[in-house]
């Protein structure tokens, strides 16, 4: 297998320790060119660590990792050449206006100015022309987006994309990381939203405590998703009407209200309760935990390792 | 322009370097219109004859008002002008690798394809350049405020005291810079560069006056910065030869070390 046709993302037990401190532990991960993958678990349980694992700027304790067909150890610098990345908590240089961090970013890059640099900016409507210093945390990370994308990387890390972002924002930063994997470049990005996953990803791997503890497709996931519904009747209503449907569990009913818990489609409740008069459903998207709590009740199969 | 490392380091020291340069002005001039004025004064090299030799030492050694450049090698050349430059090697020393690390940019510069080693020597050059133009700008102010106040500077001798002043600045620019890029920690980088200079200049001072600590002074980089009075007598080639190679050898730890540890941000 030659390297073009290697996974975009390699790792074999890849393991961080510092100090006695567990940052990952036996990662075992394989993303595919062109993929948008997800790292979806909560603050702490080791996305950053796996994603500067993956750009050298930590060592592994153990295991290994290939980025783009390479060594990320040996071939550091290669990788970087066609990577690239977004900080998490991203700190950025003040003193220079927009302008001048793109030029320096391109200069570093051994490149011109990217000729769409422009169309991004206005895309993202970011002022290229202040100061970043002055700028708010919104916009900075847009200058972030910006920097890390704007070169046609064959690779995007992405630490936390979206975060400080305004809905709106967000959704024109997937329109452009979705755009970016359509053009073959493979997305590798970390979230602790579930929704953010689900709308932008085609894979998942779950992350908890520094483990990796399932890898999926996001339709799977969406297959098995926990999902708590609430619906109002115009009357009361029999709390066997809804017993025995497929995937729902934890029903309550106080008098014209029903809740429960959904696993999967909602397809059966909702045509359950369409024979009556409905004056009202919500849903509550699912936390992390419950996810989680899915996966330690001895959930599905899972194919992490 | 920002075409690599190197000139955004000096792009960010716009400013403070601007403002170093104009002190330096600042500061010459002061030594030099003051030489006039104690020269006049015909009982103080008697006076200074008669110190103990212990407030000598800590004063900078030979003590010779006689002439301008034995004024300036005590005025200037034992303490200010180390200190001075010192400083400015030690703030940017330690904020090269350390101080761009606990901004948190450091990861943001290094996800770009420059090796560890490359942002390194860029920072290292930077420091170096601006020790330099330091001490270009020293000389320019000596030799300038001299031929402003009729006072009779050896020009030759001062550039070589300029020089040796540069190479002392560098040694311990180089120490910051290891002692940061081994730690990325600014504080702990400061902290080491101050704490070696403040024991080796008093190592280097009193170690002429006590026999069995005599041998100690050739430890300390004030020995080689100012031992053979570069003002005085032109410098040493051996002394420059050893703060070149002692700071050459500091930058290869700070590589080595840089190149093996983990980022902390």
């Amino acid at each position: 297998m030659n390297a073009v046709n290697r996974p975009a993302i390699a790792t074999e037990g890849l393991t961080k320790y510092y100090g006695n401190v567990r940052g990952i532990e036996g990662v075992d991960l394989e993303v595919g060119r062109g993929q948008i993958f997800g790292l979806l678990g909560p603050n702490g349980a080791g996305k950053t660590t796996t994603i500067r694992l993956l750009l050298d700027f930590i060592r592994p304790t153990r295991g290994s990792a290939h980025v783009l067909g390479m060594d990320a150890r040996r071939k550091s610098v290669e990788i970087r050449r066609r990577a690239g990345y977004l900080p998490g908590e991203l700190a950025i240089y003040d003193n220079l206006t927009g302008v001048e961090f793109f030029e320096y970013v391109s200069r570093l890059r051994g490149k011109v100015e990217p000729p769409d640099l422009s169309a991004i900016c206005e895309r993202l409507d970011f002022d290229t022309r202040r100061k970043l210093g002055t700028l708010s945390r919104g916009n900075k990370q847009k200058a972030g987006l910006i920097q890390a994308i704007m070169h046609k990387p064959d690779l995007l890390l992405l630490d936390e994309p979206t975060s400080g972002l305004d809905p709106l924002v967000q959704e024109q930063v997937h329109g452009l990381l979705r755009e970016a994997a359509s053009r073959g470049a493979t997305v590798f990005l970390s979230s602790h939203i579930l929704s953010e996953v689900e709308e932008l990803c085609e894979r998942v791997g779950i992350v908890r405590e520094g483990r990796m503890i399932a890898v999926e497709a996001v339709d799977d996931l969406k297959r098995r998703a926990v999902r708590r519904m609430t619906i109002e009747f115009a009357e009361p209503i029999d709390a066997a009407t809804f017993e025995r449907l497929p995937g729902i569990t934890e029903i309550e009913v106080r008098g014209r209200q029903v809740r429960c818990r959904v696993v999967g489609s909602l397809d059966s409740v909702v045509k359950a309760a369409a024979r009556f008069q409905v004056e009202n459903i919500t849903t509550e998207e699912p936390g992390l935990e419950e996810v989680f709590i899915e996966y330690y009740s001895g959930g599905p199969a899972r194919n992490a390792r | 322009m920002l075409d690599n490392v190197f000139q955004k380091t000096l792009r960010d020291q716009k400013v403070s370097g601007a403002a170093w340069m104009a002190g330096i002005l600042a500061i010459t001039a002061y030594v030099i219109f003051l030489y006039p004025v104690i020269a006049d004064q015909a009982d103080l090299q008697r006076f200074i004859d008669e110190l103990p030799e212990a407030i000598k030492a800590i004063a900078g050694g030979v003590l010779d008002y006689s002439t301008p450049n034995g004024f300036l090698s005590a005025q200037f050349f034992s303490m200010m002008g180390p200190i001075i430059f010192i400083v400015y090697a030690v703030i940017h020393g330690s904020g090269a690798i350390a101080g761009e690390e606990e901004r948190g940019t450091l990861a943001l510069l290094l996800s770009n394809p420059v090796s560890r080693r490359r942002v390194l020597a860029h920072k290292a050059a930077a420091l170096v350049f601006g020790i330099t133009a330091g001490a270009v700008v020293l000389w320019i102010g000596l030799a300038a405020w001299s031929l402003a106040a009729g006072v009779a500077l050896r020009f030759g001798l001062a550039a070589q005291g300029c020089f040796s002043l540069a190479l002392l600045g560098t040694f311990f620019g180089m120490l910051a810079l290891a002692a940061g890029a081994a730690t990325g920690r600014r504080g702990i980088s400061s902290g080491v560069a101050v704490a070696v200079g403040v024991t080796t200049y008093l190592l280097n001072a009193f170690a002429p006056l006590v026999s069995w600590l005599e041998p100690a002074r050739l430890v300390t980089p004030f020995y080689y910065y100012q031992g053979n009075e570069p003002l005085l007598h032109g410098i040493s080639f051996l002394h420059a030869g050893v703060l070149i190679a002692a700071s050459a050898v500091l930058l290869g730890c700070a590589a080595w070390a840089f190149e093996r540890r983990d980022l902390s941000r």
